[in-house]
């Protein structure tokens, strides 16, 4: 199903990135590989059929006109929604290796059983400690992967 | 003599129990709605990575296996497929448990899986090893033209022929981040010493098929309650398994050709299986109502698919479908490179990989029979500790690999994009499998170049050359066709 309004913004922000592409491209340095095809060559191939049919897709968007589209709009709660657990992802990146794997994934359980919605004490008391250490030991001792 | 010197180790006793192990944790993946078995393969690559590779690729098979069987237990009791590959099943499952007859409806899904799966393990022994001795002849032009036509069939079969070929498109220019395959020239590192050999594939493909599901799932977050149906009975009558034969039958060739396709899979498999079924029926009116074959023809094209999409990763190194794409990564961290070699080099993961697709198949059946009133279960496990433990997975995994915390952001960066676009229309597989074909793509279209003095007349010659840059044209030109005729039918009515 197209999604015209949204497939309007894609279309163009998928030409700025085409675009962005290409500057970073031109800076490569080309290299004598015995042919003409270096390389930048494949990398300008695909920047050149991606902005082609991303002008075919703007073209086609503006052509549908700009009726709302349906189905799997994303709406502003849902974007802030995603956007805070986008953070706590990062957050979660971040200190995976300076406060090591128990502390960061202990928390991050808690906050996240937080954020998901439950609110049963009980479930906080055990769970997330059980959980993070059943697959600490799990990767550390029993596949002998080791975690900060 | 030399192929039994490679079965038997199969069946030591640890292999058979990762094998069973990895099915019945498949399974289990399978049947929560939301968790599908590409996202379970993913996940548990990691968990391959310290063991031995006849262990850790049957173990991920027997997930995959395990993983599209399982689909079918939450489509037919809740009326949410597990995984997209039993989304038909829902038609006539569902109308099935209604009636009072899950359990019927179970055990014949199992069977059919059980027959589609065998159906297509056979293929896959048999066809495997003639594909792969006929793509030892494949020099750079004949690569460049298969990568070019899987490239493209996944791109048409993506429901949007444009977005699709974006994806691809977008796939490509992302497997080109890194070291350039012919001069090592750096290229979209940014200076990130971490990128220097290009996004590590096990954590992209973590956050593309599972981190995303997981805001997905954020975004679904509903406190679903689960209506428990009462299961009785597991095995269908004679007459139903009468009447289900041929669609069994006819679901497990159809399973068995799509998946050798490159970059098709199971949903198509079972979609394409349910209409064929119907269309041969002396009762189409009964689909969709709680009719067994329905369930039958989709059950055991899907599971088909899963052996037979091996062929085109093992033979050519191409994926049949996303699935196998992600198997490949679990190939890839065992340092093994899928492809006509690995037949030369390795025929023990080969003929081992034949053999756990046909134990995982029987295990399969043995747990789904056995297991049918157990894994009803699952799907009251709470969905935010579910949700949070599919996170620190990916987190785990992500890192585990080459202990690279820029693996991490890699997963985080590829699961927001795959979030992105499945809730826009751009597909997923589509892009998973040309950052597998991108590198393959251009490699053989540079050294081609280079062999040829730079005519380009080397890629239209050739017999295989030919054929797959006709395929990959026809296949580009179906879905406009398909289209085309869509809207003539539309105006005339």
């Amino acid at each position: 199903m197209v999604k015209k309004g949204a497939d309007f913004w894609i279309s163009i922000g998928l030409l700025a990135f085409c675009a962005f592409a290409a500057w970073r491209t031109s800076l490569l340095p080309s290299m004598g590989t015995g042919t003409q095809a270096g390389p930048t060559f494949f990398p300008w191939l695909m920047i050149g059929g991606m902005a082609l049919l991303s002008a075919a897709m703007l073209v086609r968007s503006l052509v549908a006109g700009s009726t709302k589209g349906e189905g799997s709009e994303i709406g502003a709660r849902t974007l802030l929604r995603i956007g805070a657990f986008l953070l706590l992802m990062l957050a979660y990146a971040f200190s995976f290796v300076y406060l090591g794997y128990i502390v960061s994934t202990v928390a991050v359980f808690i906050l996240g059983m937080l954020f998901l919605g439950e609110r049963r004490v009980i479930f906080f008391a055990g769970i997330p400690v059980v959980i993070v250490l059943v697959i600490y030991f799990l990767f550390t001792k029993f596949l002998g992967v080791y975690l900060p | 003599m030399d192929v039994l010197q490679y079965i038997i180790p199969v069946f030591a006793p640890e292999v058979l129990w990762v094998i069973a192990l990895g099915t019945l944790g498949g399974i289990v993946i399978g049947a929560l709605p939301g968790l599908t078995a590409t996202m379970g393969v993913a996940l548990l690559i990691p968990l391959t990575f310290g063991m031995a590779p006849i262990l850790g690729l049957n173990m991920l098979i027997g997930i995959y296996i395990g993983g599209i069987y399982g689909g079918c237990i939450s489509s037919i009791l809740v009326r949410t497929p597990g995984t997209p590959s039993s989304a038909a099943t829902v038609l006539d499952g569902y109308p099935l448990a209604q009636k009072g007859m899950a359990g019927k409806a179970l055990g014949m899904a199992t069977i059919a899986s059980f027959v589609g799966g065998l159906i297509a393990a056979i293929v896959l022994a048999t066809l495997a090893p003639q594909l792969a001795s006929l793509a030892l002849a494949f020099g750079p032009a004949e690569y460049f033209a298969l990568a070019l036509f899987g490239l493209a069939i996944i791109a048409s079969l993506s429901g949007d022929l444009l977005k699709g070929a974006i994806a691809g498109m977008l796939g490509v220019l992302l497997s080109c981040v890194g070291a350039d395959p012919i001069s090592g020239a750096a290229r979209y590192t940014f200076g990130i010493t971490g990128f220097a050999s290009g996004f590590s594939f096990t954590p992209a493909l973590i956050g593309l098929f599972a981190l995303s599901e997981v805001f997905v799932q954020i975004e679904k977050m509903l406190n679903e309650r689960v209506e428990k149906l009462k299961i009785s009975g597991i095995w269908p009558s004679r007459k139903d398994l009468r009447e289900s034969t041929g669609a069994m039958l006819r679901g497990s060739f159809i399973g068995t050709i799509i998946g050798i396709v490159p970059g098709t899979g199971s949903g198509t498999a079972s979609w394409i299986s349910y209409n064929e079924a119907r269309r041969a029926s002396k009762t189409p009116e009964k689909f969709g109502t709680g009719h067994m074959p329905g369930v039958a023809a989709t059950e055991s094209a899907n599971n088909a698919v899963c052996a037979s999409a091996l062929i085109p990763l093992l033979a050519l190194g191409i994926p049949g479908d996303v699935v196998t794409a992600v198997l490949m990564g679990g190939l890839m961290i065992q340092g093994l490179a899928p492809g006509p070699m690995l037949f030369q080099e390795r025929p023990d993961i080969i003929v081992g990989i034949f053999a756990g697709t046909f134990i995982a198949t029987v295990f399969m059946f043995i747990f789904g029979m056995l297991g049918i009133r157990l894994f009803t279960k699952i799907l009251s496990v709470p969905k935010n500790i579910l949700t949070i433990s599919i996170v620190v997975f990916c987190f785990i995994g992500s890192y585990a690999i080459n202990l690279n915390v820029a693996d991490l952001y890699t997963m985080i960066g590829f699961g927001v994009l795959g979030y992105f676009m499945q809730k826009f229309g751009f597909s997923q597989a589509a892009l998973c499998i040309a950052l597998i074909l991108g590198p393959m793509a251009e490699s053989n279209l540079r050294l081609g170049l280079m062999s040829a003095n730079d005519n380009l007349a080397l890629f239209f010659s050739g017999p295989i050359t030919i054929t797959f840059m006709v395929l990959t044209v026809l296949s580009l030109l179906w879905p406009l066709y398909q289209n085309w005729k869509a809207r003539t039918r539309e105006r005339s009515a």
